[in-house]
């Protein structure tokens, strides 16, 4: 996140506050932009189409997840990178803003997990802008919001008893499992839901 | 185990709530902090 890196900071007598503001809020504001569209988007397809379309995708997240547990490598879809370092000589602000956006619309970068894929998918099928930008906002709001922790919790919060990265950031075996755990009743509940 | 027990538990709650929206809601909150442990 904000201090993932060990190139330099691009302080330039910036604090952490200005720039935590700016990576949060134009996180939030991509994120709720991008799912304004795509409800927008969605409100193009026929109700019908949309129907079949959740039908389909979620039998597709009940298939990817049985896979997943059945040992089966089943690689998410994505570009298998991180945000670009030059961005940290467009200015401190220019840098957190940038990096903000591409984390708080998320498909740009590395996504990790095949959940991910619910949150537009869910902003398109619902036809609604509002609602699109409603789950996207709250998806990015939630993505960058662990910069406040770091910048306002006392260390002893978020530290853990070893290191010094964050206590929510470790686990990614965890993080895979619950993701994919969570996949598997959305998925699930959608096809009860359509087809019960 | 305990990762199970939580999002199994956050979903019964949202499910019963406010049935598959609140389990789509609570998947992008999932997502967002699991996303926090990529390097």
């Amino acid at each position: 996140m904000v201090a993932s890196s060990d190139v330099s900071r691009n302080q330039d007598g910036i604090g952490w506050l200005p720039k935590a503001v700016a990576f949060s809020l134009a996180a939030t504001v991509g994120g709720a932009a991008a799912g304004a569209a795509l409800g927008l988007l969605g409100g193009m397809l026929a109700a019908p189409a949309r129907a079949a379309a959740a039908l389909a995708l979620a039998a597709l997240a009940v298939l990817v997840v049985l896979l997943r547990m059945a040992g089966v490598r089943v690689p998410v879809l994505q570009r298998d990178r991180e945000t670009p370092q030059r961005w940290m000589h467009a200015g401190p602000l220019g840098w957190a803003t940038r990096n903000g956006l591409a984390l708080g619309i998320g498909a740009t970068s590395r996504i990790g997990f095949w959940l991910w894929y619910v949150v537009p998918v869910t902003a398109l099928l619902s036809a609604s802008p509002r609602s699109g930008a409603a789950l996207y906002g709250l998806y990015s709001a939630l993505r960058t919001g662990g910069v406040w922790v770091l910048l306002l919790a006392p260390a002893a919060v978020w530290r853990g008893r070893n290191g010094d990265w964050p206590i929510w950031a470790r686990g990614i075996a965890t993080a895979r499992f619950a993701t994919d755990l969570c996949l598997l009743l959305v998925g699930a509940a959608v096809l009860v839901a359509r087809l019960g | 185990m305990q990762a199970v027990l939580a999002v199994a538990a956050l979903a019964g709650v949202a499910l019963a709530a406010d049935g598959v929206a609140g389990l789509l809601m609570l998947s992008a909150m999932i997502v967002a902090i699991a996303q926090q442990t990529l390097p």
